[in-house]
């Protein structure tokens, strides 16, 4: 562990350079060209993503930077994900950024630092490293949903994501502030070794961080009480960026979730937190899916759907925590969430590949109402389209149902191992809530199958790189609903590893 | 390193305490000056007064940091703010706040609490010359070994991600503010 490793550290070194060049390239490219460095960042992101696959595959976790910094299963599993949505968001963006025509290295740039960010949130084994990290996730997100400053939403969306995202931030700090307190020690290991030779007056102490620590991350991945910022800011951020937002922030707040759950706090917090974040996974999937229904603005309706669908990754967080009590294995809430996260990246990258399409040609309204005779228009799209909000509704067998089986049957689980009734209740609001959902999500393929297209509507047009994108994301969510076994035993060998 | 200042004795503690008058006494008056350059460079004294303070500390390092970053950089900026404000005369007039009694209450249970937090832990020290606590606590680290080692080895991860962080701010405050970019 005492030693800097730098070769461990590859992917974000090189990420770190990527984003210098193309903030230097914008200098010598002449203006109309500019938009084409999206594709050299989707390029570099497609090699890192490659590296990570022919890398040999990480047994025992590695250790970089002296301890701070964590190569294992999960975190080389979480950075594939991260570059291939990176990849995706990079070709959605080039058109939008040419159609922008302003600052588009920067766009670019911004975007890479955002994606180094993530990768460094992956792998991170302290407390300081963690909220600088997810800080830097956090600010490239400010930037990139004001980026059209001249638009009055965009600049809204730009300022209450700023306000909510710094109050956040000082929660995390104050939460951090507190463990230390508590425990002494900043790194991940350490800080639990000091945690099992607590003295019991510093308990309180500690909770008391990890519960404010929990609320700057509920922020981050858009949980109830804290989802405030969520509805305008995807609205109103420009579409390639609401993409990245939707999967990026709350990926990675999930991830840290997990990290501070396995590698920190272990059983010590266990009695405490169930109740809590039981409550707080009701009370986002009731609220994200019932105030979904109403929407007339799909950027919005996706804003809700996210907070519905962090309600149900909530409830794996729930399985984790109650079966933590007594040291149960509490592996099936993890590999659960590790299959819903790679299952939703996916299909919400489909969604928003086909809005960012959609509006190109349509207008940039976003209202559910344009879509309807998109199955004439278009029947690629609409069919895409269709898969993906199918899925990310749970119907069977898409990926998207199995992501709710699983996270739904892991609370069931935890509910057996830790005998505690409640959470039963827990899994019958988590199948309630599959049916409000599909709702919502059957309203908008009513409107592109059922209705007519208004008079003057013409065709679709869809670039190459776009039509590619979407059949890969669409066979994905297919393939992942069809023959689970390969992706839970990947989800499963993730887990032999976070430990 | 070798207590120069130990040697020093009865002069050693008339340097630390004329410091702390110093910079406590420049940091009453920086609050309670109206012009806010004046603010600023009493501000400044009373950074001398801490600099001078760590001197009779034997914290060398962290004096002539101390000047250099925050008297001399951090001031400067301050001043620079200050100017582009552009504030007129009439800016600087008093002002009427309104007095909240509970704030007062709170804000006077925190200055308690940190003055009964300062005096119970230096208790041990009570009756000691300046030069005997020092002997006492053991050699200051604070030589460009003690600070760099940590900051550029053991923990170069946060330190070099704070770095991207604000570069990105930058490019993100440029692109957002130009008008042609």
């Amino acid at each position: 562990m005492n030693a800097m490793n730098l070769p461990l550290m590859l992917p974000e070194i090189a990420l770190v350079v990527l984003g210098i060049v193309v903030l230097l390239a914008d200098l010598v490219l002449p203006k109309e060209k500019r938009h084409l460095l999206g594709w050299w960042v989707a390029a570099a992101f497609s090699a890192i993503v490659v590296y990570l696959f022919v890398r040999p595959a990480a047994g025992e976790p590695e250790y970089a930077a002296f301890g701070l910094y964590r190569l294992d299963g999960f975190a080389i599993f979480m950075k594939k994900v991260f570059g291939l949505a990176g990849v995706l968001v990079a070709v959605m963006s080039v058109d939008w950024v040419k159609r922008h025509g302003r600052a588009a290295g920067e766009f670019f740039t911004i975007v890479v630092f955002a994606m180094t960010g993530m990768f460094l949130v992956a792998s991170v084994n302290d407390l300081m490293s963690m909220f600088v990290s997810l800080e830097l996730v956090t600010l490239s997100f400010f930037i990139l949903a004001a980026f059209r400053v001249a638009d009055r939403i965009s600049g809204e969306a730009g300022i209450k994501y700023i306000i909510v995202g710094a109050l956040a931030a000082a929660f995390m700090l104050f939460g951090t502030a507190f463990i230390y307190g508590a425990t002494g020690q900043i790194r991940f290991d350490a800080v639990r070794g000091a945690i099992e030779r607590l003295a019991e007056p510093a308990y309180p102490t500690l909770l008391f961080g990890a519960v404010t620590l929990l609320v700057g991350l509920g922020f981050k991945v858009a949980s109830v009480p804290f989802h405030v910022w969520v509805p305008d800011v995807y609205q109103g951020a420009p579409t390639p960026v609401t993409a990245f937002l939707s999967v990026g922030s709350k990926a990675a707040g999930f991830v840290l979730i997990v990290r501070m759950l396995t590698l920190v706090f272990g059983e010590a917090l266990s009695n405490e937190l169930t109740p809590l974040l039981a409550l707080t996974a009701a009370l986002t999937l009731f609220y994200g899916n019932l105030a979904a229904i109403p929407q007339t603005n799909i950027k919005r309706l996706m804003g809700y759907s996210s907070i519905g669908h962090a309600g149900y990754l909530l409830l794996g967080v729930v399985a984790i925590v109650a079966m933590q009590r007594g040291g149960h294995s509490y592996g099936s809430g993890v590999s659960a969430i590790i299959f819903y996260l790679f299952a939703y990246v996916f299909t919400n990258m489909a969604v928003f590949l086909g809005i960012v399409a959609f509006s190109a040609t349509a207008g940039r309204k976003h209202a559910i109402d344009d879509y309807a005779g998109l199955g004439k228009r278009s029947p690629f799209l609409a069919l895409t389209l269709t898969v993906a909000l199918l899925s990310l509704a749970g119907v069977p067998p898409l990926a998207g149902f199995f992501g709710k089986f699983y996270l739904i049957s892991s609370v069931v689980e935890a509910s057996a191992v830790a005998g505690n009734g409640w959470l039963l209740v827990l899994a019958a609001i988590g199948a309630v809530n599959v049916v409000v959902s599909m709702y919502y999500y059957l309203c908008v393929v009513k409107r592109i199958y059922m209705r007519e297209p208004p008079e003057n509507a013409s065709p679709i047009l869809l670039g190459a790189p776009v039509r590619v994108a979407l059949m890969a994301c669409m066979a994905l969510v297919v393939i992942i609903g069809i023959f689970q076994g390969p992706f839970v035993k990947m989800a499963t060998a993730v887990l032999a590893t976070i430990r | 390193m070798e207590p120069i200042l130990a040697a020093a004795g009865a002069g050693h503690a008339v340097a630390f305490y004329a410091m702390a008058a110093l910079a406590v006494a420049s940091a009453v008056l920086m609050m309670t000056q109206r012009n806010p350059v004046a603010c600023v460079l009493w501000l400044v004294v009373c950074f001398v007064g801490l600099a001078g303070l760590f001197v009779t500390l034997e914290a060398y390092f962290l004096a002539v940091i101390q000047v250099l970053v925050y008297a001399g950089a951090i001031m400067v900026l301050f001043l620079f703010v200050i100017m582009l404000l552009n504030l007129r005369p009439e800016d600087l007039k008093a002002v009427a706040l309104p007095r909240i009694p509970l704030v007062g209450v709170v804000a006077a249970l925190l200055l308690l609490a940190a003055v009964v937090t300062v005096i119970s832990a230096s208790r041990p020290y009570f009756g000691m010359s300046v030069a005997g606590i020092l002997a006492e606590v053991g050699p200051t680290k604070d030589s460009v070994r003690d600070i760099g080692l940590p900051l550029f080895r053991d923990w170069l991860l946060p330190f070099e991600a704070t770095s991207i962080l604000l570069l990105a701010a930058i490019v993100g405050a440029v692109a957002l503010t130009k008008r042609k970019v």
